[in-house]
């Protein structure tokens, strides 16, 4: 994934977080949880920009959608934020589903991470993974799985 | 984003190498290509776990040899250039599950246009048709075990008895479940009648225009 550009979102990039946050529509699961997780971080999100931006490899073309970034006053991305939200909790959601940590999703997420702080090298900031997981008992599974081995940061809302 | 759509299909009586043309049809109607990651998953209480267990493969048939003797594989592909995947696992005695995933904006491109649609409805019914599949079910998130004719059941009760449930759409083969015995929850989800498989589907968003046939 080396090469990364950030396709921004159009209309994305024309609203304020505020107004995203007061589209809050809970229309399909995942979303209120999602919502929930950037008004966590909203002061470091810069604009809408920063919300579902998609992550093109030069060498495949393939996308890769994030949840959010973080970025510092200079636009250096200080996060890749991943939520994960808790399926069994959702609107008509059934209680088997709980919260799934895909290992190839955690993968691409750390090989993004190593783009990134090779493309921004120079600024001297480095970006961190983020998995911001909803609580619940599902919750805690996932941070097992996701602390064995070079874990994130692991955030339970 | 944070949901991923699962597509879960009736477990069959096949064994993983016989999924390999079946699968390979897919994969070609889809112009997905595949990724070499392959990820174990193993049955633990009822529900399948991903191990720490990672190989990579060179080809589909590859994967499915070299997999053999896990309780399940995440096959991942890369389709309209978003990271997807596909689950095959065996949990029933004799029969095999495929299980299909794509993350929500895809889904989403797939779901809102009635074109998209159209066609997302004509690959999962011919995929059914080649796997001998009696449904499928497709909804936010995974139970991470098969779904059953039991779960359809349950969610036609549920439905019917107005629960709310957040499947998209469900697949029947009118042999499995006839119309009659669909009941009537127009208010949720649409009942349509596809043409040539002889099959229902009930979808938690109308179709503008009948199906055109969807045979092949």
């Amino acid at each position: 994934m080396s090469g990364i550009v950030i396709r921004f979102r159009q209309v994305l990039a024309q609203l304020p977080i505020k107004s995203l946050l007061q589209k809050a529509i809970n229309r399909k699961a995942g979303d209120s949880f999602e919502l929930s997780a950037i008004a966590h971080n909203e002061a470091e999100i810069k604009s809408g920009n920063d919300i579902s931006p998609d992550f093109r490899c030069k060498k495949c073309g393939a996308t890769k959608e994030v949840d959010h970034i973080t970025r510092d006053e200079n636009g250096n991305i200080t996060k890749v934020v991943q939520c994960k939200s808790d399926y069994s909790q959702a609107a008509g959601g059934d209680s088997e589903k709980g919260v799934i940590i895909k290992p190839k999703q955690l993968k691409e997420d750390r090989k993004l991470i190593a783009a990134i702080n090779e493309c921004q090298k120079d600024s001297g900031v480095v970006a961190q993974l983020e998995y911001k997981l909803e609580a619940g008992e599902a919750a805690k599974d996932a941070k097992a799985f996701l602390m064995k081995k070079n874990p994130p940061i692991v955030t339970i809302l | 984003m944070s949901t991923d759509y699962y597509a879960s299909f009736t477990p069959v009586p096949l064994t993983r190498q016989a999924l390999q043309t079946p699968l390979e049809k897919l994969f070609s109607e889809m112009s997905a290509q595949l990724d070499a990651d392959c990820y174990r998953l193993e049955l633990k209480n009822g529900q399948f776990e991903y191990t720490d267990e990672e190989i990579t493969c060179e080809s589909l048939i590859d994967a499915l040899i070299k997999t053999h003797n896990w309780g399940g594989v995440e096959i991942n592909l890369v389709y309209e250039r978003k990271l997807c995947s596909l689950i095959i696992a065996n949990e029933i005695p004799d029969k095999t599950m495929v299980v299909f995933c794509v993350p929500e904006s895809l889904f989403e491109k797939q779901w809102v246009n009635p074109l998209n649609r159209f066609n997302l409805l004509n690959l999962l019914v011919n995929f059914m048709k080649r796997l001998g599949a009696s449904f499928c079910v497709l909804e936010p998130g995974w139970a991470r075990r098969s779904r059953t004719s039991e779960d359809i059941e349950k969610w036609l009760r549920d439905v019917n008895q107005g629960i709310a449930r957040d499947w998209e759409l469900v697949i029947i083969q009118d042999l499995f479940i006839s119309r009659k015995a669909v009941p009537n929850f127009a208010k949720t989800y649409f009942l349509e009648t596809l043409p040539k498989p002889n099959m229902l589907s009930l979808s938690s968003i109308r179709e503008r225009e009948p199906f055109p046939s969807l045979s092949r």
